[in-house]
């Protein structure tokens, strides 16, 4: 019953998008900005193309690269961090700095260090989803109660049964958090880096529309890239929610 | 029961460094004490006195800076030896685990097979009257609940000395008289060594067959008061004129340094 | 504390150490990096130039702006959200999915609509910013205790005047949060738009130092928005500090 309420009022949420979206467009006009229809037509034949094909793929290997990357590199430093105090304590400020400066300015700095093509836009997603993970991952190890650290003592767990049966589960919830993400910041890395210097891929198919005033296809790639990353961060969400109750 | 010596305290005190300065906090000093196989011992003593420290080095997880400890005869120094429970004062429980799963967690790993564990963790929970509750996860528990989780996940270790640290501190008064009660019939049953911290006198006087009384800190023991209850005890002894004797002797020793700690 | 302190000025100092010799010793070329004290060198410069500075300033102003309407609205819309129990259950899947959007891709759209100019930059960075003080608003409001809105009742309060002076006050250390953070989104935001379509700001003179093969110009421009960012960041934690044990 609530359950069901909660589905329709989520719906309700999304045909009022949809409504603004028509309404924005019957204002300012279908020419400058393409209605949902309009815009699911464009999606329709924009899949049919081989040349959106290629992109698509060209992104979603740069972003599965950079998600691992950041994702096994954030765990690592993360535990370091965490685990360690004066590690932690030494290099953590450093991270922090990374995650507070606009990291677009940094754009070019890879760019001059990778040269064009895909190691660029792979570092770029990286320089986004790696901080957080390793900065979540780190407070995470921290806030294992003290109380559980013991209770594992008494109980007399090995170093790797400590690990394994301890640490990571109680830290689970908030690897999962990190993962959500990791996975919506590489992909804003691997996009952004493609609009600025790629010759491939959906963020350079986005830039090549914006430079022709393409807009409907501007539009259909907004679409795809929101499904995209609100879905799979909706089922992230779902997830770890149901790994709490 | 054996009358054997189950915890020997020889001279045990305990400085602690104080983090980012000179100085330091003496929280133990000179702690002699022996409790026999199969006791029920109680600590009382003003806050801040040492009572957690004196159980943390008990169980193995601080090594005391002076002195000697032995459990059956051999040293603890900073390991946890087999054949101890600890039940803390936090709430200990694993919340991503159910119920069930949190009272076998220290069960697994250890070579038993699954019918053994199954048998002892079964026991446990009916035990502690969690059957029902088995597949809870402990957020979905009382506190009361949630502390008997706990209880019971080291009473499927069968140790030969429980360790309680204010077990009951978090729970309304009714709670923990009933608690008190379990407590007494584990230990009945299991013929283990009981050592309780408890702040409060009446539990004290009610449960234990002996009571320390600890100085203000530094701690150590200022009086020990047997209660002489027999080992069937049940709540007529709150009626009995004894009981008032006992507690009334606990709270003279205890106002004094209760006044001290607090630097009256 | 201490030697994580003497850890820390020791990273710097070899890092910046290492960067200025394997620059002058040339195993880089002077067009990929350049070494701090040439990075400085610039940074001194482009502040004696009028036009950087104008740049800069019509980025911080822009900024400025964007976090004062990101405030408002967050605001605004936290409170409405909390008042409102079944909007809030049917928004929150879209709040918490709302950082993981790309939401500059919409800049361009943006643009076709609003025009050139600061107007679509605004709008992207308020798009950007508001969602961090409407969920701190959202959180701050969840943690007030029940007995100051029975202290409200007592005291006859009307509901505005509830929500500005007891609830918005209440949570203030939490909405001063959501600021802080709405700043740092606020940067990306107009940065990024600069940087991608725009002709002024600090932004595209970074873009356009890239683009020129200007590589000291541009590690200068970098610098001095990086010193910009960390003192405005060390700022809002102080007045922070200062809320939170005002409050407490
Ligand atoms: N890890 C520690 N580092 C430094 N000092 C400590 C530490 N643990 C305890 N102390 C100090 O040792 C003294 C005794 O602490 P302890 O926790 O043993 O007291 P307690 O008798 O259990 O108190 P309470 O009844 O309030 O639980 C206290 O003064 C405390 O400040
Ligand atoms: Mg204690």
């Amino acid at each position: 019953m609530k359950r069901a309420q909660t589905w329709l009022d989520g719906a309700a949420v999304i045909v009022a998008i949809l409504l603004a979206w028509q309404f924005l467009s019957l204002i300012v006009g279908a020419h400058v900005l393409p209605p949902p229809r309009a815009t699911a037509g464009r999606l329709v034949t924009l899949v049919g193309e081989p040349r959106f094909l290629a992109d698509l793929a060209s992104t979603a290997e740069a972003y599965v690269i950079a998600l691992a990357i950041g994702m096994a590199g954030g765990l690592v430093l993360g535990v370091a961090f965490g685990g360690w105090r004066l590690i932690g304590d030494s290099f953590e400020p450093f991270m922090h700095l990374l995650v507070a400066t606009p990291k677009v300015t940094l754009y070019p700095v890879i760019l001059l260090l990778f040269g064009l093509g895909d190691s660029a836009k792979i570092a770029f997603g990286v320089l986004h989803a790696l901080p957080p993970v390793a900065i979540m991952t780190a407070n995470a190890i921290r806030t294992v109660r003290p109380v559980h650290r013991k209770t594992a003592l008494t109980l007399r767990l090995s170093p790797t049964a400590y690990a394994t049966r301890l640490l990571v589960p109680a830290v689970l919830p908030d690897i999962l958090g990190a993962f959500r993400v990791c996975f919506a910041q590489a992909l804003l890395g691997v996009l952004v880096g493609e609009m600025f210097a790629s010759t491939r891929g959906l963020g350079h198919l986005l830039m090549a529309s914006i430079g022709v005033d393409d807009n409907p296809t501007i539009l259909a790639i907004v679409a795809i890239v929101f499904v995209f990353a609100g879905g799979g961060s909706a089922a992230l969400l779902a997830a770890a929610s149901r790994r709490k109750s | 029961m054996a009358a054997s010596a189950s915890v020997v305290l020889d001279g045990v005190g305990h400085v602690f460094p104080v983090a980012g300065g000179r100085g330091a906090v003496r929280a133990l000093e000179q702690v002699s004490l022996t409790i026999a196989g199969g006791e029920f011992f109680a600590i009382i003593g003003p806050s801040g006195c040492g009572k957690s420290t004196l159980l943390d080095i008990l169980a193995g997880l601080l090594a005391p800076g002076e002195g000697r400890v032995t459990f059956d005869g051999a040293e603890i120094r900073g390991t946890v030896p087999d054949g101890i429970g600890v039940v803390f004062q936090d709430d200990a429980s694993f919340p991503w685990l159910s119920v069930w799963d949190n009272v076998a967690f220290g069960l697994r790993g250890r070579g038993l097979d699954k019918s053994e564990i199954a048998g002892r963790v079964g026991a446990a929970l009916d035990f502690m009257g969690l059957k029902e509750f088995a597949r809870h996860r402990p957020a979905q528990l009382s506190g009361g609940m949630r502390q008997r989780v706990c209880i019971a996940r080291t009473l499927v270790l069968r140790p030969r000395l429980f360790l309680l640290d204010e077990p009951f501190a978090a729970l309304d008064q009714q709670t923990r008289l009933l608690m008190g009660y379990e407590l007494l019939r584990l230990w009945r049953e299991t013929g283990a060594t009981v050592v309780l911290v408890t702040h409060s006198l009446d539990e004290a006087a009610m449960l234990a067959d002996r009571i320390g009384v600890m100085s203000s800190r530094p701690g150590r023991f200022i009086e020990t008061v047997a209660t002489e209850w027999p080992r069937e005890r049940s709540s007529q002894i709150l009626t009995d004129p004894r009981f008032g004797d006992v507690t009334s002797r606990l709270w003279e020793k205890l106002r004094a340094e209760s006044l001290r700690a607090m630097g009256r | 504390m201490i030697r994580a302190r003497w850890i820390q000025l020791g990273t710097a100092v070899v890092a910046v150490g290492a960067l200025e010799l394997i620059c002058r010793l040339g195993w880089v070329r002077p067009t990929t990096l350049v070494p701090l004290s040439a990075m400085v060198q610039a940074a001194i410069a482009a502040a004696q130039d009028p036009d950087t500075l104008a740049d800069f300033g019509l980025t911080l102003s822009t900024v400025a702006i964007v976090v004062a309407i990101a405030a408002v609205l967050g605001v605004v819309g936290g409170v409405a959200l909390h008042a409102v129990p079944r909007w809030r259950r049917a928004a929150e899947p879209f709040i918490a999915t709302y950082y993981a959007l790309p939401l500059f891709a919409l800049y361009p759209l943006l643009v076709v609509v609003l025009g050139v100019g600061t107007t679509p930059i605004i709008a992207t960075g308020v798009l950007y910013a508001m969602m961090s003080v409407a969920m701190a608003t959202l959180a701050g409001l969840d943690r007030i205790p029940a007995v100051y809105r029975k202290a409200a009742r007592v005291n006859r309060l009307g509901r505005v005047a509830t929500v500005t002076r007891i609830l918005v006050p209440a949570c203030a250390p939490d909405i001063a949060g959501g600021i802080a953070l709405s700043v740092s989104y606020a940067f990306v935001a107009v940065i990024a738009s600069e940087f991608l379509l725009a002709s002024h700001g600090i932004g595209h003179a970074i873009a356009d130092a890239y683009e020129t093969f200007q590589t000291q110009r541009m590690y200068g421009l970098m610098l001095g928005l990086g010193v910009c960012v960390v003192a405005i960041n060390l700022g809002m934690a102080r007045v922070r500090a200062h809320l939170t044990t005002g409050a407490a």
